[in-house]
């Protein structure tokens, strides 16, 4: 007893000393973002003046020039296009192999749900260039639906992982119940397991919207022309240009990464889920 | 297990059981056909092209040529290939520190300090931005006179504002903290989804016990943890080789010289720049090989306790 009342001074000192540490790295994560709509409100000539100061002259002709003349607008315009049929695409996909995963029963399920998370062992980035030159042959290079079509390839293993683990925990009653009532499969799929599924639907639509909005290097190779360019290409684009025009390059980084900020906001929950999906039995 | 579950709806049904298994059957190689059709068209048949090309001499124009195995012959005696390695490898020796400083920050926000969910999301945060976007901001602040040398000429410390990624011995150090600066905080959110999973009795006794420091992280922590650490470093080690590729391309391009160049990156500079894309193959051809055993064990531990 006594030892723990000797200990207890300094373990609040401890307290106040891992609060600091702690406080002092969320400053080198939080900074950065603070720091990009700052710059963005600022002149060239404020923001040389004052780069780290409170801007005092807020102007938004930076966020009008990245978004008429460095085409962010056209950009963000691609990427949400993108982005949107992307996640929907990959619901339906992955939904329907997680459903015959976990609740059809055939020959080769096994072997078949570890075929398709075994595609995982093919990096992206070894394939890319047979890639490139197929879908150049099938006349995909320059379309959206392209990009789309190799995203939702890219996300099947792990969404259909997810989807199965989450469908594995309903149970299957409620099948046999649907087919008692004379469903077929995909009604059965969509009224009765994807309402119930819905977190795990939840969880693969952000998790794969804020990959598939981060994505560079297929997206740099698929859409070229400029009119179908992705956010991301557009972004990539402005190092080397800009790069000593702070303020315009803040602008630029804020309109890209805003979306993604939002979601992280709304849906910190969910995507903490999808992010440490498989990491504890 | 679903098997297990599965049970006749009304009793003495078996007959339209056996009915129902064989509609089963067509309807599950149905509904799998979407993602396998695309997994089969987008990912396993471009892997084997991969493969195939890289014995042949392609400049993705003209039809590529069969020339056995001089692709491999150059890629031992390439510099570039060599540097790119070392690199990776470099890279790769750093990730235990990133696991504890991951792990580290993990426990301290388990001991829900005053504050713990700002830090967590706080924390969290870079890892949901775009490399593209954190490579970008960093090389605009890390730029000869940019914000972080400003700052340290002003305090004095004129000697250290260094050109950091423009100098072949500061480049890749640096390129590593700005790495770890966008995924530290996704190791602190797995490590504490680990955490929570462990039974609070097992730190209570080790502290009861009189545990502290380092040896309360290594005979306590380290070993309950055990399985999401191999998890995540797994993870880490596979994404440094595979998932680099964007940091490398807004910040470095590969150099000075080569000093930042990756597997990865050579991959996609030998076949868009240099058009040399049945070398390229090759290039991607070993990475393949380095990453192939690592990815395995990332599925066997993600999937390994199924059923």
């Amino acid at each position: 007893m006594g030892g723990m009342r000797q200990r207890r001074k300094p373990i609040r000192l401890g307290r106040l000393l891992i609060f600091l540490v702690l406080l002092a790295i969320s400053f080198t994560t939080i900074y950065p973002l603070v720091f990009m709509p700052m710059s963005a409100v600022k002149g060239e000539p404020e923001f040389i003046r004052n780069p780290y100061g409170w801007p005092t002259e807020p102007t938004f002709e930076n966020f009008v020039n990245a978004w008429r003349f460095g085409k962010f607008g056209m950009y963000l315009g691609n990427s949400f296009l993108v982005v949107v049929a992307g996640v929907v695409l990959s619901w339906a996909v992955c939904s329907m192999a997680g459903y015959a995963l976990s609740h059809l029963r055939f020959g080769g399920r096994r072997l078949m749900f570890f075929v398709i998370l075994g595609t995982m062992v093919i990096a992206p980035q070894v394939i890319f260039i047979p890639l490139h030159s197929m879908l150049n042959q099938l006349g995909l290079i320059n379309m959206r639906l392209g990009l789309v079509l190799v995203y939702v390839t890219l996300a099947a293993p792990f969404g259909t992982y997810l989807m199965t683990s989450y469908f594995r925990g309903i149970p299957h009653e409620l099948v046999e119940a649907a087919q008692v009532d004379g469903a077929n499969h995909l009604q059965t799929l969509w009224h009765v397991m994807l309402p119930v599924a819905k977190p795990a639907l939840v969880t693969l639509g952000i998790f794969n919207f804020l990959w598939m909005w981060n994505e560079l290097l297929f997206s740099l190779l698929i859409l070229k022309d400029d009119e179908v360019r992705t956010l991301m290409v557009g972004v990539a684009n402005l190092r080397g240009q800009y790069t000593t025009n702070i303020p315009y390059l803040s602008a630029g980084l804020f309109l890209a990464a805003l979306p993604v900020l939002i979601v992280f906001l709304i849906f910190q929950t969910q995507l903490t889920k999808g992010m440490t999906m498989g990491s504890v039995k | 297990m679903p098997e297990a579950r599965r049970r006749t709806a009304t009793d003495g049904a078996s007959m339209s059981r056996h009915a129902a298994q064989r509609t089963d059957g067509l309807a599950g190689y149905l509904f799998l056909l979407p993602a396998c059709l695309l997994l089969l068209v987008f990912r396993v048949f471009p892997a084997g092209s991969a493969v195939w090309h890289a014995f042949t001499a392609w400049d993705g124009v003209q039809a590529p040529s069969y020339i056995g195995a001089a692709n491999f012959a150059e890629l031992l005696r390439d510099k570039v290939f060599w540097s790119a390695i070392t690199n990776n490898f470099l890279i790769v020796l750093t990730i235990p520190l990133w696991l504890l400083v991951s792990l580290v920050l993990a426990l301290l926000i388990h001991q829900e300090v005053f504050g713990w969910r700002f830090f967590r999301a706080a924390f969290f945060l870079p890892s949901v931005l775009s490399p593209v976007i954190i490579g970008t901001l960093f090389a605009a602040f890390l730029g000869p006179s940019g914000p972080v040398n400003q700052v340290l000429k002003a305090v004095g410390l004129r000697f250290l504002a260094l050109e950091w990624l423009g100098n072949p011995h500061s480049a890749l150090p640096t390129l590593i903290v700005v790495i770890l600066w966008g995924i530290f905080g996704h190791g602190v959110i797995v490590f504490l989804a680990g955490l929570a999973a462990v039974p609070k009795e097992v730190f209570e006794a080790a502290r009861i016990d009189g545990a502290t420091g380092w040896i309360y992280l290594w005979r306590i922590v380290v070993p309950s943890l055990r399985h999401v650490i191999e998890f995540w470093g797994v993870n880490l080690v596979v994404w440094s080789f595979t998932s680099l590729f964007a940091f490398i391309y807004v910040m470095t391009q590969g150099g000075p010289g080569y000093a930042t160049m990756l597997v990865s990156y050579q991959v996609y500079q030998q076949a868009f720049e240099a058009n040399r894309m049945g070398y390229a193959c090759a290039v991607g051809t070993a990475l393949f090989l380095m990453v192939f055993g690592l990815v395995l064990l990332q599925i066997r531990l993600m999937a390994g306790k199924e059923d």
